[in-house]
């Protein structure tokens, strides 16, 4: 009954137990974004009808009733659950230990139902995203996780969270690892995983297995689209730097006049949005039937590029003016609708035979995503996990990076960096940390000292190479790849394999990062870089003095640092061999 | 994980699993509620949608369509109602893309075949057509199969028909004689098609079988009538519209066909079993009606062309001539002669219609 054992939590090891959690935290991130689903589902047919945008009063009415309730509620019942999810999220990494007070939860769900389902134009995901990291945030206080665990346990409920709104585990994944983390952690990859399955499987028991679009089959009709593509991630990433600028400029408008405006700037927003509704009924809401519809050809290229900048403009004025809500799918909208109206323009105007405009919808999805969030891997992926065809990997590459390096050549700080500024946070950049060259080995490390000595080089050559580079010691081939460390103290008449006992000495290779060169530095001045492919063959050699040049500490920049006495006295007590 | 090195560690969990074990109730609950009420109110727009479209108010109706689509994603009535009405609004690329998501999720869906089929056929897509055609009969209908699959087939053979594939719209009749239970209407249905596709023995087949079951049909006999008409037993024919004038006898037209019959085998010389008197006094008749529908033809003409000319002037030599004893030479002299002149009537006067209908039927059987 070994194996019954093995599953009690009580007798599980720490990491297995996390993973457990991971499980815990999957599902219920996911029953909360099921009933979150549900709830804004309910308030959307009570309060905007059904066929949407068809009731005149109710549609102009209902965004900016539902504009005014959630933003009423988050300043003056649930003010935890103010800003965006993602940097709230990310600053329980970086700030509060991975705490994240319980009632957020509670004030996102209320708050973001109320303006979603009443049709502002914004998201479920990024709210999900931020009630998972919240539960999972309130799991780990209840089971009294040490402060690490905790560290880690909110992205594991982030992607809970958003893998059950988007009902795409993959999307999940890759975005808090990319927007969230910010790094290929090995250690959170598995519990992630599992809590964004976990909540994708109870999602799809409760709402169906239903995919989020109905997808048509792509192909790519002619080599040339593959401009077509490009020029829609151009355009997109135009539009995506622009987007990210006027919001920042709307947003400290907006903050310039705090007081009443906060209240109200949400019900003006509504009220553009319902206005805009009652002409384009599409961008009420996340705008998902819309993509749909557009997925199925329905719309002119003139009407698909409408559509497109009104949800960009009703957008920024619901973000801007503080409603609550997630900025996901109003980017998927975008994309796709620019996309689809560009390729309805190709099919009329490009010289080759083009694909129908649907294939556009579905490359464009992830461009604007793109520009906006600067997650490139996320924005692929998430249209190949929509789609679920392996032919469309190349043009949505292709359409993604463009559009994510022309958004940053126009735009250097990324959307999700500009909002966390907004709201008082100062949060590391993920973008520019994942784009930051480590220092290697190779930028510190100084040309082989000569003569390389061995087991047969002379004692008094050696004497005179250890006064001259001021080590205390010199490093010695030992041969077979092996490297060692004699102190000074140990050099005499004879030969080195006569009068000396190195000390192993570990070696460096000139690709390692500098941080990895330096635990293994222990107590040794110096040490080999040797070839990968010949570990007897010397590149250079690194010393502690070389590292903190490097790094442009000041300090005793020019001298190399040793053990013990400063001085390098042979026979010192700190020295490797005095203390091997 | 330190509650689990604790006391309350075993509590805290099992409180921890019973609050997600309530959750997943509730959430339980409110789903299915929404599930109901989600898939009524699609009901109510699908219905609304239909009445719409009943009314004529297609537009509107693919509003309700949608919003009921939106509601309840995977319903294929929804999607198909929708993207038939699309087809009704010419809009086919947009019918097309939800047929071809039908057709994703139920590859038998008959009905969406169907409609796949003709877009493919409107656009001049042949073997995309045909494949959907047929896909369309051997598919699966949610009500009447047997005569949605007939529809079906008598449709890809008016198709087939219609470019220029009468062979293969034959093997379709001929599918649909064995796959269909025969009655009166199958016979009827297919002898139309046969006449109409020029396959007038089958066509005369059919229309037996239809008159066989009902014998006092006027359409049958007239329908037989004019297929033994159309292959030139011009006798049988006769016999078929006087069986048709028995028992519609006010009808004009029909005594007029039967007129017609009656003049052609009255005129036609190759009937079997005449003597040659007989044939002779036949071909001098079909000397004289030639001679004047080429006269007729040219009357209005400066000069008569030579060749023309010549022919007639054979024909009136013959016939201030006639034989006092006619031999079967004198029979064949005769029809040369009438051939000569038919071939002129053609070549001088190819646009104006020949008012002997009698004669021209009499002469394309001899061609024949």
């Amino acid at each position: 009954m070994k194996w019954v054992q093995r599953l009690n939590p009580f007798a599980m090891a720490e990491e297995h137990r996390f993973l457990l959690l991971a499980i815990l935290i999957g599902i219920s991130g996911g029953l909360l974004v099921v009933c979150f689903h549900v709830v804004i589902e309910f308030i959307r047919w009570y309060l905007l009808g059904i066929p949407v945008g068809h009731g005149v009063v109710r549609t102009i009415l209902a965004p900016a009733f539902g504009g005014l309730a959630g933003t009423a509620l988050i300043v003056y019942v649930f003010r935890s659950a103010r800003g965006s999810g993602v940097n709230q999220t990310k600053a329980a990494i970086y700030i509060s230990d991975g705490i994240l007070p319980p009632q957020t939860i509670l004030g996102k769900f209320l708050a973001c139902s109320l303006t979603i389902g009443t049709g502002n134009s914004l998201g479920p995901e990024d709210p999900a995203l931020q009630m998972g990291a919240a539960a999972a945030s309130w799991l780990g206080q209840v089971f009294r996780l040490t402060r690490d665990n905790m560290r880690r346990i909110a992205p594991v409920g982030a992607a809970a969270g958003l893998a059950a709104a988007f009902n795409t585990p993959i999307t999940a994944v890759l975005f808090v690892m990319e927007e969230v983390i910010g790094s290929w952690n090995a250690q959170v990859l598995g519990s992630i995983v599992l809590s964004a399955v976990s909540a994708v499987v109870v999602s799809r028991w409760f709402l169906g297995n239903e995919p989020l679009f109905h997808v048509p089959r792509f192909t790519l009709t002619h080599p040339s689209e593959l401009i077509v593509y490009a020029m829609i991630g151009a355009v997109t990433g135009l539009l995506a730097a622009l987007f990210t600028r006027t919001a920042g400029w709307l947003k400290s408008r907006v903050a310039a006049h705090p007081g009443k405006v906060t209240l109200y700037a949400p019900m003006a927003a509504g009220l553009v949005v319902g206005f805009v509704g009652l002409w384009l009924p599409q961008v009420l809401g996340s705008g998902y039937q819309g993509i749909d519809s557009a997925l199925h050809n329905r719309f002119t290229w003139q009407f698909l590029l409408a559509l497109a900048m009104a949800k960009i403009v009703v957008t920024l004025l619901c973000f801007s003016a503080g409603t609550p809500g997630g900025m996901f799918a109003p980017t998927v909208f975008t994309g796709a609708m620019i996309g689809g109206g560009m390729g309805a323009l190709a099919q009329h105007y490009w010289p080759a035979p083009v694909s129908a405009p649907s294939a556009y919808v579905l490359v464009g999805i992830g461009t604007f995503f793109a520009g906006i969030f600067r997650a490139p891997m996320t924005s692929v992926f998430m249209v190949f996990e929509v789609s679920a065809s392996y032919v469309i990997i190349v043009p949505v590459m292709v359409a993604n990076i463009v559009s994510y390096l022309v958004s940053r050549r126009l735009q250097p700080e990324a959307f999700a960096d500009l909002i966390a500024r907004h709201e008082g946070l100062d949060l590391p950049s993920l973008e520019h940390e994942r784009e930051q060259r480590a220092l290697r080995v190779e930028d510190a490390m100084q040309p082989p000292p000569w003569p390389v000595l061995g087991a047969e080089s002379p004692g008094p050559e050696a004497l005179e190479l250890a006064a001259r580079l001021g080590w205390g010691g010199v490093l010695v081939r030992e041969g077979k790849g092996a490297w060692g460390w004699v102190d000074s103290g140990q050099l005499g008449e004879g030969t080195l394999g006569e009068t000396a006992v190195p000390v192993s000495a570990p070696r460096l290779y000139r690709d390692l990062s500098l941080d990895t060169a330096l635990r293994r530095f222990g107590p040794f001045p110096a040490l080999p870089v040797v070839s990968r492919a010949n570990a007897d063959l010397l590149v250079g050699v690194l010393t502690l003095a070389d590292i903190r040049r490097t790094y442009g500490i000041a300090g005793e920049t020019g001298s190399p640092m040793t053990y013990g006495n400063r001085n390098g006295a042979p026979g010192s007590e700190s020295s490797p061999a005095s203390q091997a | 994980m330190t509650v689990f090195g604790t006391r309350e560690g075993p509590a805290t969990l099992a409180a921890v699993i019973a609050a997600i074990v309530v959750l997943f109730v509730f959430t339980g609950t409110l789903a299915k509620i929404w599930n109901r009420q989600r898939l009524d109110r699609a009901s109510e727009q699908f219905q609304t949608g239909v009445e719409l479209a009943r009314l004529g108010q297609h537009e509107e109706a693919i509003q309700h369509y949608l919003a009921a689509l939106t509601l309840s994603r995977d319903n294929t009535q929804y999607e198909l109602a929708l993207a038939l009405t699309l087809v009704k609004l010419d809009r086919l690329t947009q019918a097309e893309a939800y047929l071809a998501e039908t057709l994703a999720a139920d590859p038998t869906n008959a009905a969406a075949n169907l409609s796949l089929a003709r877009i493919a056929a409107g656009r001049n897509n042949m073997n995309d057509a045909v494949l959907y055609y047929h896909r369309a009969v051997y598919g699966l209908w949610a009500d009447t199969p047997v005569d949605h699959r007939l529809q079906a087939r008598l449709e890809l053979a008016d198709y087939l028909v219609s470019r220029g594939q009468t062979r293969a719209a034959v093997a379709e009749l001929v599918a649909v004689e064995s796959d269909t239970p025969a009655d009166h209407a199958l016979h009827m249905t297919l002898a139309t098609r046969y006449l109409k596709y020029r396959v007038p023995d089958q066509a005369a087949a059919q229309f037996r079988d239809a008159a066989a079951e009902e014998k006092d049909d006027p359409k049958a006999w007239t329908g037989l009538g004019e297929a033994e008409m159309a292959a030139g037993n011009y006798g049988a024919a006769e016999k078929a519209f006087r069986q048709a004038v028995r028992y519609d006898p006010r009808n004009k037209a029909l005594q007029a066909r039967l007129s017609l019959a009656e003049d052609v085998t009255e005129l036609d010389p190759s009937v079997r079993l005449l003597g040659t008197v007989e044939q002779y006094k036949r071909s001098r008749a079909l000397l004289q009606r030639a001679s004047a529908a080429l006269t007729a033809c040219t009357q209005d003409l400066p000069r008569l062309p030579a060749e023309a000319q010549a022919a007639e002037n054979a024909s009136r030599g013959l016939l201030d001539h006639p034989a006092r004893r006619p031999v079967i030479d004198d029979v064949n002299k005769n029809l040369g002669v009438v051939a000569a002149l038919w071939k002129q009537r053609l070549a001088v006067c190819p646009k104006a219609p020949v008012k002997d209908d009698a004669l021209s039927m009499v002469m394309g059987r001899l061609a024949r």
